[in-house]
């Protein structure tokens, strides 16, 4: 999937994450992660991150999550929706995440 | 009328009885006015404010509390140094006091909770010395055993007279009971009263006395009314929280509490506040009628009085402007001090009477260890409050919490912060199920014979990580920042630096 624009997707509430997606100009994955569960989940919300991203195929973008405590299947499904957005695919391939 | 019988003939020794001391004309105190100084700074020249002494103060403003940080200014502003501050708690509104604790104004601190900027400065390591942190109790028992000996307590109160009877439950900006302040005032070397309203003597009944107080200042302004209270604490609508709420409800049924003449208080988080709803509506079905309840008081309980479901509240901090309100018209709603409320040094406090309490948590531990003090991140948040005081006095502690907030599990191996220990912790009421002390086997039965869902601590633990994934732990350096106190005066846990934040 190749993202062409910036888009997102989730809300600031609590239990939910807002992900940002935006086309990398040098290329490659950039992934930044902010929330009050990084101290203690950081690096499992990061794998969460990276291997959604690597299901949706998507292998270049500046991706952004800021989390409000948000559960893995969380993070997974406003990834796809956000870069669904981004690639201008509209719904984004779930079943690649299955 | 003065005058002088002969004083040359009244001797000095009397045979069997010893010295005596004559009588030298009548005794006058000075004019009643005498106590009101112009400025805050004249105050502070009488009453001899020194570098090195220990400085009291009340949170009854709670987050509108214009004080604390005014005084400290003032005395900041002349100079002093090495100041110990022993305030009953303070909140996110102190965060100029990291500047005067960087400057050496203030060199040791003793609270029952810390919030915002001055508590993430002081868990990054701020101060040489560590807090203490103490709960309402053991700051008590501490004041009146004379542990903790306060040189000048500066009061800040809606209204008072000008011989120093004050009152937090009239004036503008009334703030209801003053329970932690009545302490301080009967015990400091020094009583400042700030006041915004001076009234016609006297002023009764007075929380504190006129007998206890030294200077009278009249300020503009001594909190911010949005902060001190909100008009009524709302009743939540969070279901989750209202499931536990009722799981809590039904576990108190089921222990067999709920009995003429019960007595009961609850915490004043969203889930406990609710909890006396549903009590409510237990009481009014079966006739029942508590005899009082304790401690914050809200407008939930003001209800309960006013209906005539609890025969009197024992309030030493009014939540809302509600139960301010009911301290200052309704007659079975008594103000009461942090020493009658929980203090476990003198003979007997109201805590010890109680038959529940419902208390939150932040984290509690498989051994039922509570933590209401650091955050998932180590650093302080939080008020060690009554909670130790009222879980070691009542009958049935009853701790309710989410399994999870956001993603982070509430029930944990072993909580970042003991404040409250798990032998005086009866239930753990989640929103998935219930946890019983093992040493409570008969009221684990009572409540499965009710149909409720009694769950294995440990089972709770793995239902939250199953969701959530294992946390990983938190790590500190060796850098002390705090003492938790237990409410004997003990220490019962350190909080150290969390490693993120040494420099």
């Amino acid at each position: 999937m190749e993202i062409v624009r910036e888009d997102s997707a989730g809300t600031a509430e609590s239990g939910d994450a807002r992900v940002t997606v935006r086309p990398n100009p040098n290329g490659g994955l950039a992934l930044e992660l902010r929330g009050p569960s990084c101290e203690r989940y950081g690096q499992d919300i990061r794998l969460v991150a990276l291997s959604t991203l690597a299901a949706l195929g998507v292998a270049d973008a500046m991706v952004s999550v800021e989390e409000k405590g948000a559960l893995d299947a969380t993070i997974q499904a406003r990834l796809a929706a956000a870069c669904g957005r981004a690639a201008g695919v509209g719904s984004p391939p779930w079943e690649a995440l299955l | 009328m003065s005058g002088t019988r002969n004083q040359c003939a009244m001797p000095t020794h009397i045979p069997n009885y010893g010295p005596i001391e004559p009588f030298m004309g009548a005794h006058k105190a000075a004019e009643g006015s005498a106590k009101l100084f112009a400025s805050l700074d004249a105050a502070l020249d009488a009453l001899g404010a020194h570098s090195g002494m220990t400085v009291s103060f009340h949170h009854h403003f709670r987050e509108g509390d214009l004080i604390v940080n005014m005084v400290l200014e003032a005395l900041a502003r002349r100079g002093l140094r090495d100041l110990s501050l022993a305030p009953s708690s303070l909140s996110s509104v102190h965060a100029p006091l990291i500047d005067f604790i960087k400057d050496g104004t203030i060199r040791r601190i003793r609270t029952s909770g810390l919030r915002g900027p001055l508590a993430d400065a002081i868990s990054a390591g701020l101060m040489d010395e560590p807090i203490l942190i103490q709960s309402h109790g053991g700051r008590a028992r501490a004041i009146d055993g004379g542990e903790l000996v306060i040189d000048l307590a500066v009061l800040g109160v809606p209204s008072c007279d000008e011989r120093g009877n004050a009152s937090g439950a009239f004036g503008r900006s009334a703030c209801g009971s003053l329970g932690y302040a009545m302490v301080d005032a009967r015990n400091a070397k020094k009583v400042l009263l700030l006041s915004e309203e001076i009234v016609p003597y006297p002023l009764a009944p007075a929380s504190i006395r006129q007998d206890y107080v030294d200077a009278i200042v009249a300020i503009d302004s001594v909190g911010d009314p949005s902060g001190i209270g909100k008009g009524a604490t709302r009743m939540t609508r969070d279901p989750r929280e209202l499931l536990i709420a009722g799981n809590a409800a039904a576990a108190i049924s089921a222990a067999g509490v709920i009995r003429q003449g019960f007595s009961l208080q609850t915490g004043s988080g969203g889930a406990s506040l609710a909890v006396v709803r549903f009590l409510r509506e237990m009481m009014v079905e079966r006739g029942v009628k508590a005899s009082f309840a304790l401690g914050g008081i809200t407008s939930q309980l003001v209800r309960l009085l006013e209906e005539g479901l609890v025969g009197a509240l024992f309030d030493v901090q009014s939540f809302d402007l509600d139960a301010a309100r009911s301290l200052a018209s309704n007659p079975g709603h008594r103000e009461m001090d942090a020493s009658y409320y929980a203090n476990p040094g003198l003979k007997g406090c109201a805590v010890d009477a109680l038959d529940v309490v419902v208390l939150s948590a932040m984290e509690v531990d498989l051994e039922l260890n509570v933590n209401v003090i650091t955050g998932s991140d180590g650093v302080i948040r939080g008020a060690s409050g009554g909670h130790c005081d009222t879980a070691a006095g009542a009958a049935l502690t009853v701790v309710v919490a989410p399994l999870l907030r956001g993603r982070l599990p509430s029930v944990v191996d072993r909580v970042t912060t003991i404040v409250t220990p798990g032998e005086s912790v009866d239930l753990l009421v989640t929103d998935r199920g219930i946890a019983v002390n093992p040493r409570r086997p008969e009221l684990a039965e009572s409540l499965r014979g009710a149909g409720l869902p009694v769950r294995d601590i440990d089972w709770l633990k793995r239902l939250a990580e199953s969701y959530t994934g294992i946390p990983r732990p938190l790590e500190f350096d060796d850098r002390a920042i705090a003492l938790v106190e237990y409410r004997d005066g003990t220490i019962i846990d350190l909080i150290r630096r969390p490693k993120g934040l040494s420099r």
